[in-house]
C-alpha cells in the first residue's frame, strides 16, 4: 500500500515535478510512521512514500532481513538497478559503493540531507546527459541548462544566505541556558565526522609546508593547492552543502603527499579557494551547532579577518569577527556583549575554527587594542546605526 | 545638519572610483582626465582632483564619499579631505608591480588620520594577478603591528556588496558593540 505524504510547497503551490518519491525497504512499524512524520513535517519539500516509483529514492534498512533481501535483489539486477539512488541504514559502517550509507543512530538531518545529495547527485547526472545530447530537452530543464553554463569559478562573490539557506546553513536552534550542561551538550556535534574538519587540518599542513595534499572521500576528490592557494576538486558547487552536511561512516579519511599536481585535475582547472570551501562545508556540517568540548569559558581570537567578501554570509559575521579580531574572547562573553542568537555566535565559531582562523588565545596575548567600554558608547554610534541601516539596505538591492 | 564622509585612497588603477560609484546613492562626480604620462599605461582617463558621491541616510543625513587622486603629485589634498572623516578604505591594486609599497606608502601617508579613526583595505585585481602575487595573507604578514586588527578583504569595486561588505567592517573596527 503506498503512503502518500503532501506538504505544501514553501510558497503554497505544490507542482507535481517537485515531489520526491521515496521508498523505504525494510524499514516497518514505528519506523515508517517516524519517517513518515518527518517528510510531512517539511515545509520546504513534498516527500510522497510509494512502494515502487522510476523516480524513487529507495532508504534501505540493512539490519532487516527484508531490506537486506530488497538490497541483494537489486544488487542481482545492478545493470538496471545501477542508477537507483540509495540510502542504505545500519547499525554497523556500511561500505557499498554508489550509494549514501548512514550510521544509526543518526539526526533526522542527516536523512534529509542525504535525500537532497542523491537529488543533486541524479540532477548532475542528467546535466551530464543533457551535455552530451544537447538537442534532447527530455534530459534536462531549460533552467538547470542555463546553470549549467554559469562558469565555474574558483573565487566568486560573498554569497549572502536566503531564509531557506539560513536554514540548511546556521539551523533554527532557539538560544540554551548557558548553565546547563545537557543543554550544553544538545548543541554540539563531533567535528572528527565531517569533512570540512579533515579538510581543514589538511590544508593547514599543505599551506605550511608548501606541499600538494589529496585526500579522498565520499567518493570525491581533494587536492590542497598552495601554491594558488585552493582546492582542486570535481566536487560541484551544488553538491558541496551535502559533501559538508552527511557525517562519515568509517575509518578517518587519511590523505597523501604529491609532488605534483595530476594532469586531469589541473585541465579541469576547477579550484576553490580553500578559505570559502571550508568554511562552507564547515557551516554545513555545523548547522549552528558547537563542537564537542568545547570550553564555553576559553578565550579564543582571530588570527585576521575571515576574508568575508568571498565567504558564505550570515547575518552577524561582520560583527563576531570584529569583536573576536580585536580582543580574545570566550564564548560566554562574546554571546554576552553582542547579545546575537547563539546560532550565528556557535556557526561562526565552526567555520573559523574549521579554516584555522580562530584560535586559542594564550593567556599573555594583551597586545590588541582595547575595546571601547560599553558604558562609554561611542559618540558616534547613532551615525553608525543609520549609515549601517543605509549599506544593508544596499546589500539588498544587490541580491534583488 | 552635521554631514560626514568616508576617505577612499590608493593608487592609480586600484578601484576608487568605482567602488564609489558602487556605493553612490547618486550620480557621483569624477574629475577624471585624459591621462598624459605613466598613469597612461594602466588606463586612459585618471582622477585628478578627486571623485565625490553620496550615501542618503534616513532622516535626511548624508555621508560623503570622497576618492583621493591616485597620482601622488595631487597629494596636498589629502590633509584637507580628511578632516572629519569617519574612517578610510584603502584599495591595493594586486596586479601592479609593487602593491606592498603602495601598501606602505598610503598607510604612511594617512597614518594621522588612520590613527584616530579606522581603516579597511580592499585588494584588488586578485584574480589577474600573476602567479606567485601576494596573499591576503601575505598582506596581514605586511601590516605593521599596530594595524593588524584592520580588515583586509579580497575585493571587486564593481560589486557592490564587497564595498558594502568592506565599510561595514571599517564601521564594526570603530565600535564592535555597535548594532544595526
Amino acid at each position: 500500500m503506498n503512503t502518500s505524504i503532501k506538504t505544501q510547497h514553501e510558497h503554497g503551490t505544490s507542482r507535481e515535478s517537485d515531489v520526491i518519491y521515496i521508498s523505504l525497504k525494510g524499514i516497518q512499524g514505528l519506523a515508517k510512521k517516524s519517517l513518515a512524520f518527518l517528510f510531512s513535517t517539511q515545509a520546504n519539500r513534498k516527500y510522497e512514500l510509494v512502494d515502487d516509483h522510476p523516480d524513487a529514492i529507495f532508504i534501505i534498512d540493512f539490519d532487516d532481513f527484508r531490506g537486506k533481501a530488497a538490497w541483494d535483489e537489486m544488487q542481482s539486477h545492478k545493470q538496471a538497478s545501477s542508477s537507483k539512488p540509495t540510502i542504505l541504514i545500519g547499525l554497523d559502517p556500511i561500505n557499498e559503493e554508489g550509494v549514501v550509507s548512514l550510521q544509526k543512530p543518526f539526526r533526522t538531518q542527516d536523512i534529509l540531507t542525504a535525500i537532497d545529495t542523491l537529488i543533486e547527485q541524479r540532477e548532475e547526472q542528467a546535466q551530464a546527459l543533457h551535455n552530451r545530447y544537447p538537442g534532447n530537452s527530455d534530459v534536462v530543464s531549460g533552467k538547470e541548462s542555463a546553470q549549467q553554463h554559469k562558469p565555474r569559478m574558483s573565487s566568486s562573490a560573498a554569497a549572502s544566505l536566503n531564509e531557506k539557506e539560513l536554514h540548511a546553513f546556521i539551523g533554527s536552534a532557539a538560544d540554551i541556558d548557558l548553565d546547563d550542561p545537557a543543554a550544553i551538550a544538545a548543541v554540539q556535534y563531533s567535528p572528527e565526522r565531517f569533512l570540512a574538519h579533515h579538510l581543514g587540518k589538511m590544508t593547514q599542513v599543505a599551506l605550511k609546508e608548501r606541499k600538494y595534499l589529496q585526500l579522498g572521500c565520499c567518493d570525491t576528490l581533494f587536492i590542497v593547492d598552495p601554491h594558488k592557494q585552493c582546492i582542486h576538486t570535481d566536487a560541484s558547487p551544488r553538491s558541496q552543502r551535502s559533501l559538508g552536511a552527511l557525517p562519515m561512516t568509517g575509518k578517518s579519511p587519511a590523505y597523501e603527499k604529491l609532488t605534483k599536481l595530476p594532469a586531469d585535475m589541473e585541465s579541469r582547472q576547477q579550484c576553490f579557494s580553500w578559505e570559502a570551501f571550508i568554511w562552507r562545508l564547515a557551516l554545513a556540517g555545523a548547522r549552528g551547532r558547537l563542537p564537542e568540548d568545547t570550553s564555553l569559558d576559553q578565550r579564543y581570537v582571530l588570527r585576521r579577518w575571515p576574508n568575508l567578501t568571498r565567504l558564505m554570509l550570515f547575518p552577524h559575521a561582520t560583527r563576531i569577527s570584529a569583536a573576536w579580531v580585536s580582543a580574545p574572547l570566550s564564548l560566554r562573553e562574546i554571546l554576552k556583549e553582542l547579545a546575537v542568537p547563539q546560532r550565528y555566535v556557535f556557526a561562526f565559531f565552526s567555520a573559523a575554527s574549521a579554516t584555522g582562523l580562530l584560535v586559542e588565545a594564550e593567556p599573555a596575548s594583551t597586545a590588541r587594542k582595547e575595546k571601547p567600554s560599553p558604558d562609554q558608547p561611542s559618540q558616534r554610534r547613532g551615525l553608525f546605526r543609520r549609515l549601517l541601516k543605509t549599506l544593508y539596505r544596499k546589500q539588498g538591492d544587490n541580491r534583488a | 545638519m552635521n554631514d560626514h564622509k568616508i576617505i577612499f585612497t590608493g593608487p592609480v588603477g586600484a578601484g576608487k572610483s568605482t567602488a564609489i560609484r558602487s556605493l553612490s546613492d547618486v550620480a557621483p562626480v569624477s574629475t577624471d582626465e585624459l591621462a598624459t604620462d605613466i598613469t597612461r599605461e594602466r588606463k586612459e582617463q585618471t582622477t585628478v582632483a578627486m571623485d565625490y558621491g553620496i550615501l542618503k541616510l534616513d532622516g535626511g543625513e548624508t555621508v560623503h564619499l570622497y576618492g583621493t587622486p591616485g597620482q601622488e603629485r595631487f597629494n596636498f589634498m589629502w590633509d584637507i579631505l580628511t578632516q572629519g572623516g569617519i574612517g578610510l578604505v584603502l584599495l591595493v591594486n594586486n596586479a601592479r608591480p609593487a602593491p606592498f609599497t603602495d601598501l606602505h606608502f598610503f598607510l604612511s601617508a594617512f597614518e594621522k588620520f588612520i590613527n584616530s579613526t579606522a581603516l579597511a583595505i580592499g585588494v584588488t585585481q586578485m584574480d589577474k594577478a600573476e602567479p606567485g602575487a601576494p596573499t591576503l595573507e601575505d598582506y596581514y604578514k605586511e601590516l605593521p603591528p599596530k594595524y593588524i586588527n584592520t580588515p583586509v578583504f579580497e575585493v571587486d569595486a564593481r560589486q557592490k556588496n564587497d564595498v558594502v561588505i568592506l565599510v561595514e567592517s571599517l564601521l564594526f573596527s570603530l565600535d564592535q558593540c555597535l548594532e544595526a
